[in-house]
């Protein structure tokens, strides 16, 4: 619907005017939907004036020579001023004439013009497409005293446009590239998603990152820092937690792995450690182990991931099972069942019994089934009882269980922090536990059963529930494509996780090749909104501010001067700052509806509203602003991630400016940017008047800056 | 005002048709209170502050028995996390048994004051029940709130009165009713600490505010922006658009309550005087040093009470509050924590208090602690685990204070409220603490039912803490 036509008629006209703006009106109506008559165009000018004794500018335009219309410009603000004309092939001749320039008595009539467009044109005054020749009359198109071209005509003269080529849209291929690369990566950079179309697909793009081996990003950034000195290592003077954060942001921007990287990020999100826990803190390294073990079976088995997260000292800590010492009969002493109950709960089986596609179900009386209570918490804490630091099996007695922590200046590093906690002898439980009693999985692990057999065939029982594949599809499915997907979409992921074609269980690179391969996240013809119920047609989500932050990042091939990325804690603001989520519960829920939205009434979720408020939603425009700008984080001399907008000025050099409006169009919306934002963001290009290359390079960062703080960017396509 | 209060109830009513396929047990009362003819009292002016405590506070040890017998029997079940009993600060009180005496440790010192000087009271072993039950209901699973001892499911149990995933909470229910009589209805309910369901209406938006006060776009107010000096219009435009999708509806809705209020509340803000955070290091017992003015709970508390301050400019009656701290799921290091917590606690509210007080404005806010959950009497080693039943406390000059209210339980394994592991059994329900409060604020016994959907569960009438 044409907004844009109704917004453009302000109420200076004259009665005797109305009649033919309503026809031109119509005209613009006809254009917009796509019913123009054959040859005629609509050119729009977009200007204003300064007056001389209470006359405004009189503006003439003409097409190749002929003149198709004169106005009279009186307002000092700028206005849309439009006229019919043949259509204009590229190289047609566009003049905008101000014919009675004046200046007396301190009084100066100027003609400002910022832009003329038609259809997917836009050029600029100030634009390389245009020139200005000075002169009245004649001497307005004599070619003598021409200046470069620019907003403000302080004489009479002619602001001469040569029509540049136009502004495609991109091509329905990329767009859906490009989409696929939002999801399954930080986002494409420049190229990317024109290859992905070009040359390749999306299945094997899966099957190129699938083979990309997994590499200890973490602890060697990290170990890098520790070779520097004693200062560097826990407890000196320039050890910083910040550094887990920036590999983050380092290895998104630049690292070739991007569906791993993508998954782990996912998976820290399910599988959560937080370093707002301080405990934590003088064990950077061991959080470092913790989130390259997510890097290593992002792609890899469920299974081992259960195994090695669970025996990682960072989710030891973080869920206090480390230390966890075994019942004591005579002081009434439990275990911690702090660990026992997010593995359930958050982690592989939920609070319900689900059906095969995530729905829940339910008993006789139409109820739904826990799928555990109370009594199996507390068998459970017992088996993950008497683990602590991998000192050497010579050293494993209790004092060492209760109050040894790696020694971080030792020299050599014994590096204890990198190895799985062990079981120490004599610490662990040696109860009969049972879990799950009554129910089909049940598992009884008889008193004396061995630590590691115990460890084993518990998770082992948790592995093999029938709930992890809906479970965990569900989850992974709104951290890639779709806030809500349709129980046959989760339905058909927890099958590939059930089996993975080769009978092996828990496969995670084929679990999210079923993700982002699957028919509903790469449909592309409904509109969100479509749907007989209203409710959201499209496999589609919100970006979190994170997301937001990554796909700009690589959409413009951010440089660090530091090399480290040193966005600190810039995105506490923002309530999602990397690696110290609030709680175990992660930045926000998977089930959280906005109350009082349409999504709520269709029962629809959006997990990622859930940290969008007044406050943050104000916060990003400024972040916005600073990432159209000079950039994130400091280095201590400037920012430490800084976009780089060149390429956006070469498209404004060609003298259309749609055509940076479309590049953002396809890299940031994946073709779904509104027409109405479109023409928004082109048209306050126009707005910056001079003609320099600094002018450039600020209607770039304008239009980024649109771009990036309107609610539509909000949504991954 | 009351005809506007009665245009939302229909509306409300009217609302209630969407949630088929929801449980919805909201719309008997809904209905009910369609017909109703009293209206709320929103005479003067009240607030009720939810002080909530994330991760499930240990009350075990904030009010602690002192006579000998239930002394011996709580240090023993605690062990290592017993509080020495020179530790602990009398409290007077006349409501529980004969025999009975009760301490706070030195660490909620001055919260201990407001409670002597009865401006601060005790609601012993508060915990989220459908209905009154007993021990063999436990046993038997019968009338249990769904998924105890689970930190978001029991959050939710407090905070809206039903299971995870509810759309409302019992603090938004109230700004429902309350919202017609403010001047503007938009900061009825006030969150100083994020997203929660507490705040969350039916109607009633709950309006989020950092502890910095609301956050301006810079570049609507900047003359200059990249060359261009129309941006603020522009940029007017662009941030409240959206696509044509739910999503990014529900963004620019957020966006455009943001730029439609932040002008305003500053405004009002500008005008209050609220005295400054201590910069100077205190410590009460084993705290170690808090500086208030780096504190993030009393940061938030002064930021309410500079609110509650505007909102004497702003034409409000009735406002609903929210401020939270975290780290008290205290699984470990139980010991090492806990009395920085408690003396954060503490002087946070201390300093809300008198920041209220100052204003005159004492006997018209009302704050209360809650927290999902309480823990295990019993010790894991090194702290505790998750409990049901808890203590809370409810200050103002509104409470009737110095005293200790509901039936404090026998500190031992074993005892009959103990549901294992020292787990309580609540044997005060948060509906009938919240009804106590809604109460307060105005609300009749119909508007309760809206607010609170088990309240005709539990035998009538106010606790009389307030």
């Amino acid at each position: 619907v044409p907004n844009f036509y109704f917004r453009e008629f302000r109420s200076p006209f004259l009665t005797d005017q109305l009649a033919t703006m309503q026809r031109r009106y119509l005209i613009g109506l006809a254009i917009a939907t796509g019913c123009s008559a054959a040859g005629a165009a609509t050119l729009q000018v977009r200007a204003s004036a300064s007056l001389h004794k209470g006359q405004g500018a009189i503006m003439e335009v003409r097409v190749n020579g002929a003149r198709v219309g004169t106005s009279t410009v009186t307002s000092p603000s700028t206005t849309a001023f439009r006229y019919e004309v043949p259509a204009l092939a590229p190289g047609s001749k566009v003049d905008v004439v101000f014919t009675n320039d004046a200046s007396s008595d301190g009084e100066d009539r100027n003609l400002f013009v910022e832009s003329i467009s038609e259809g997917s044109t836009v050029v600029l005054a100030a634009s390389p497409a245009a020139v200005f020749d000075r002169g009245a009359g004649p001497n307005a198109f004599d070619g003598v005293d021409v200046l470069p071209g620019q907003s403000g005509l302080y004489w009479a003269g002619a602001l001469r446009v040569t029509w540049p080529q136009p502004a495609p849209l991109p091509s329905a291929s990329v767009n859906e590239a490009t989409r696929f690369l939002l999801q399954a990566s930080f986002g494409p950079r420049p190229g990317e998603a024109e290859a992905l179309a070009n040359s390749s697909s999306p299945a094997r793009w899966i099957d190129a990152q699938l083979a990309l081996p997994a590499r200890p990003d973490f602890v060697s950034h990290l170990q890098a820092k520790f070779a520097q000195g004693a200062s560097f290592r826990p407890g000196g003077t320039q050890y910083d937690l910040a550094w887990l954060p920036q590999r983050f942001w380092a290895t998104a921007t630049n690292s070739p792995d991007q569906l791993r990287k993508r998954m782990a990020w996912a998976l820290h999100q399910i599988w959560v450690v937080s370093l707002v826990q301080s405990d934590l803190f003088p064990h950077g390294r061991a959080y470092a182990q913790y989130l390259d073990t997510l890097n290593r079976h992002a792609l890899g088995n469920y299974r081992q991931l259960m195994e090695d997260v669970a025996l990682s000292p960072a989710m030891g800590i973080f869920l206090s099972h480390i230390r966890n010492r075994k019942e004591d009969p005579v002081s009434g002493r439990m275990p911690d069942e702090n660990f026992a109950r997010e593995l359930m709960q958050l982690f592989t089986i939920g609070l319900y019994e689900l059906k095969p596609d995530g729905s829940l179900r339910l008993d006789a009386s139409g109820q739904p089934i826990e799928t555990y209570n109370n009594a199996d918490v507390m068998a459970l804490a017992k088996v993950f009882t008497g683990y602590s630091w991998a000192f050497p099996d010579g050293q494993l007695n209790e004092e060492r269980f209760r109050w040894h922590e790696p020694d971080y200046k030792a020299n050599p590093d014994p590096g204890i922090d990198l190895l799985p906690m062990k079981a120490y002898p004599g610490q662990s439980s040696t109860a009969a536990v049972t879990l799950f009693a009554g129910k089909p999985n049940a598992l009884t692990l008889p008193a004396n059963t061995a630590q590691a057999t115990r460890l084993k065939l518990a998770l082992d029982t948790l592995f093999n529930h029938p709930n992890v594949g809906p479970f965990v599809a569900r989850q992974l499915i709104q951290k890639f494509t779709t806030s809500n997907p349709s129980p046959a979409y989760v339905q058909r992921v927890a099958a590939v996780f059930a089996n993975n074609g080769r009978g092996t269980r828990g496969d995670l690179g084929a679990t999210v090749r079923a993700i982002l391969l699957d028919a509903e996240a790469r449909q592309t013809s409904a509109l969100s909104g479509a749907s007989p119920t209203g409710a959201p047609a499209l496999a589609t989500k919100l970006r979190d501010p994170v997301l937001r932050v990554a796909h700009w990042l690589r959409a413009f091939e951010a440089k660090s001067p530091s090399g480290e990325f040193r966005m600190n804690y810039e995105h506490d603001a923002l309530t999602q700052p990397v690696y110290f989520p609030a709680s175990v519960f992660s930045y926000y829920r998977p089930a959280y509806s906005p109350p009082g939205t349409a999504l709520a009434r269709f029962d629809a979720v959006a997990p990622e509203l859930q940290i969008v408020n007044e406050s943050t939603a104000a916060q990003w425009v400024n972040r916005a602003e600073s990432m159209a700008g000079n950039g994130l984080g400091w280095n201590g001399k400037s920012n430490d991630a800084v976009a780089d907008y060149t390429p956006l000025v070469a498209l404004l050099n060609s003298g259309n400016a749609m055509k940076l409006v479309q590049r953002l169009n396809q890299q940031l919306f994946a073709g779904r940017m509104s027409v109405k934002l479109q023409n928004t963001v082109a048209q306050a290009m126009g707005s910056v008047s001079g003609n320099d290359a600094a002018s450039q390079l600020y209607r770039a960062r304008l239009a980024v800056f649109l771009a990036l703080s309107s609610p539509e960017f909000t949504v991954q396509p | 005002m009351t005809a506007s209060r009665r245009h939302f109830l229909r509306q409300a009513a009217a609302l209630s048709a969407f949630g088929a396929g929801r449980a919805t047990p909201l719309a008997l009362s809904l209905a009910g209170i369609g017909s109703l003819a009293q209206a709320a009292n929103t005479t003067g002016y009240r607030a009720l502050v939810c002080l909530y405590l994330n991760g499930g506070s240990d009350s075990h040890n904030w009010v602690v028995p002192t006579d000998s017998t239930n002394y011996a029997s709580y240090s023993k079940a605690r062990g290592d996390l017993a509080w020495s009993r020179n530790n602990l600060q009398a409290m007077s009180q006349t409501r529980q048994a004969a025999g009975r005496s009760f301490g706070m440790p030195l660490e909620l010192s001055p919260l201990h004051a407001h409670y002597q000087a009865g401006k601060a009271a005790v609601l012993a072993n508060v915990g989220p029940l459908v209905r009154p039950i007993s021990r063999l209901d436990y046993d038997n699973g019968k009338g249990l709130p769904p998924k105890l001892f689970s930190h978001n499911d029991q959050t939710s149990a407090w905070q809206s009165l039903q299971p995870e995933g509810a759309p409302s909470g019992w603090g938004g229910r109230m700004g429902d009713i309350l919202m017609a009589g403010n001047g503007q209805p938009v900061f009825t309910a006030v969150s100083a600490s994020g997203n929660a369901v507490f705040l969350a209406g039916k109607q009633a938006v709950q309006y989020q505010v950092s502890s910095d006060g609301p956050v301006s776009v810079r570049a609507l107010g900047a003359g200059w922006v990249f060359g261009s000096n129309q941006m603020s219009s522009v940029l007017r435009g662009t941030l409240t658009g959206s696509g044509n999708d739910h999503y990014s509806k529900a963004y620019a809705s957020v966006m455009r309550r943001s730029l439609d209020t932040t002008a305003t509340l500053q405004a009002a803000l500008m005008q209050t005087s609220v005295a400054p955070l201590s910069t100077r290091p205190t410590a009460f017992g084993a705290s170690g040093n808090i500086t208030l003015s780096n504190d993030g709970l009393a940061k938030q508390l002064r930021m309410v009470a500079q609110l509650i301050a505007a909102g004497q400019r702003l034409g409000m009656s009735r406002q609903v509050f929210m401020v939270s701290m975290g780290g008290f799921d205290t699984h470990s290091n139980q010991m090492r924590d806990q009395p920085n917590q408690m003396a954060r606690v503490a002087m946070s509210i201390d300093f809300f208090l008198n920041a209220i007080n100052a204003q005159g404005l004492g006997n018209n806010v009302t704050l209360f602690t809650a927290s999902e959950f309480g823990r295990t009497l019993v010790s894991n080693g090194d702290g505790s685990d998750h409990g049901w039943g808890s203590h809370q406390f409810v200050a103002g000059g509104a409470v009737r204070g110095r005293e200790i209210y509901g039936t404090f339980p026998v500190s031992a394994i074993g005892s009959p409220d103990d549901v294992g592991s020292g787990r309580l059994l609540p044997s005060t329900s948060v509906t009938q603490m919240a009804g106590s409060l809604a109460g307060w604020m105005g609300l009749s016994s119909t508007e309760q039912a809206y607010v609170l959907p088990n309240l005709g569960n539990f035998s009538a009438g106010p606790l009389g803490f307030i």
